[in-house]
């Protein structure tokens, strides 16, 4: 009987940062070519890049929270210390004209993969092109690997507040569990 | 919060792939709506809590999530529980 091995971490690494690759590029793709933001101004969809959080992202990131202008403040250095080992993570980051980062975000299935949290979105406490649109962004990658590793359903964890929780909740399909204080729906 | 089956889609597939895409076309229409964009604007922290998430471990995440064990680690965790029950009887 030939004994099944199981993949290394590195294996296993290198197969999700693929995966996440994978499903930003999927999301990419089915962006209408031309949004209309907030301010009803029309962002081209070739002047958005989307991309994990990379050296760049944390560089940025660093200036957010040097800025004084963020509603409440968490330490992204320590976050991604924490995720950096969890090789299922998923990771986006939304730039605009390849040098202004619109919104940085992190998530992980739960233990057996059922589910995608979505743990943190931030968005460019300075605002950012993408104003109105930054929510819809993230949910459409997010789902894209929620659908690619096979989780059946994708939870907002802990809505900033009732507002952004209430929008959440305008989307199709999507209910609130009071109990977790998340925002869920099936995928 | 659901129990739908689960398949793991294969990106080296080209029906997988397809299934990707007509899906996100279909959420896209879902999501994005320029008639009712957000009223607030998108500055800062939309979504978490991570002081929360820097002290929460594996352990506490599927332990939240019952629908998740197999029966096994269901039967194994009355059964501690029984345990926990009878020693506190003992006191």
């Amino acid at each position: 009987m030939i004994e099944q091995r199981k993949p290394d971490y590195a294996a296993v690494k290198g197969q999700y940062e693929a995966l996440r690759e994978d499903s930003r590029n999927f999301a990419y793709e089915v962006l209408a070519p031309v949004l209309t933001n907030k301010r009803s101004q029309a962002i081209l969809k070739s002047t958005l890049t989307f991309s994990g959080i990379t050296v760049n992202c944390i560089n940025e990131l660093r200036k957010w929270e040097m800025s004084g202008l963020r509603r409440v403040a968490w330490d992204w250095d320590k976050v991604l210390k924490t995720y950096r080992p969890k090789p299922k993570r998923f990771e986006l980051s939304i730039w605009h004209e390849k040098h202004w980062l619109c919104s940085a975000s992190i998530g992980k299935p739960t233990v057996k993969g059922s589910k995608l949290r979505l743990d943190l979105i931030e968005s460019n406490p300075n605002g950012s092109s993408i104003d109105g649109l930054v929510i819809d962004i993230n949910l459409i990658c997010y789902k894209a690997y929620a659908k690619v590793i096979g989780a059946t359903e994708l939870r907002i964890m802990n809505p900033v507040n009732e507002i952004v929780r209430d929008y959440y909740l305008s989307k199709k399909g999507f209910s609130y569990s009071q109990k977790e204080n998340f925002c869920f729906r099936k995928v | 919060m659901t129990s739908k089956k689960r398949r793991e889609l294969d990106l080296d597939s080209p029906e997988d792939r397809e299934e990707l895409r007509q899906y996100l076309k279909k959420s896209m229409k879902d999501l994005f709506n320029p008639e009712a964009l957000p009223d607030f604007e998108e500055k800062g922290v939309l979504s978490g809590d991570g002081e929360a998430l820097l002290s929460e471990t594996e352990e506490d995440i599927y332990l939240q999530e019952i629908d998740e064990y197999s029966p096994e680690e269901r039967r194994q965790r009355l059964k501690l529980h029984k345990q926990d029950n009878d020693s506190d009887l003992k006191k």
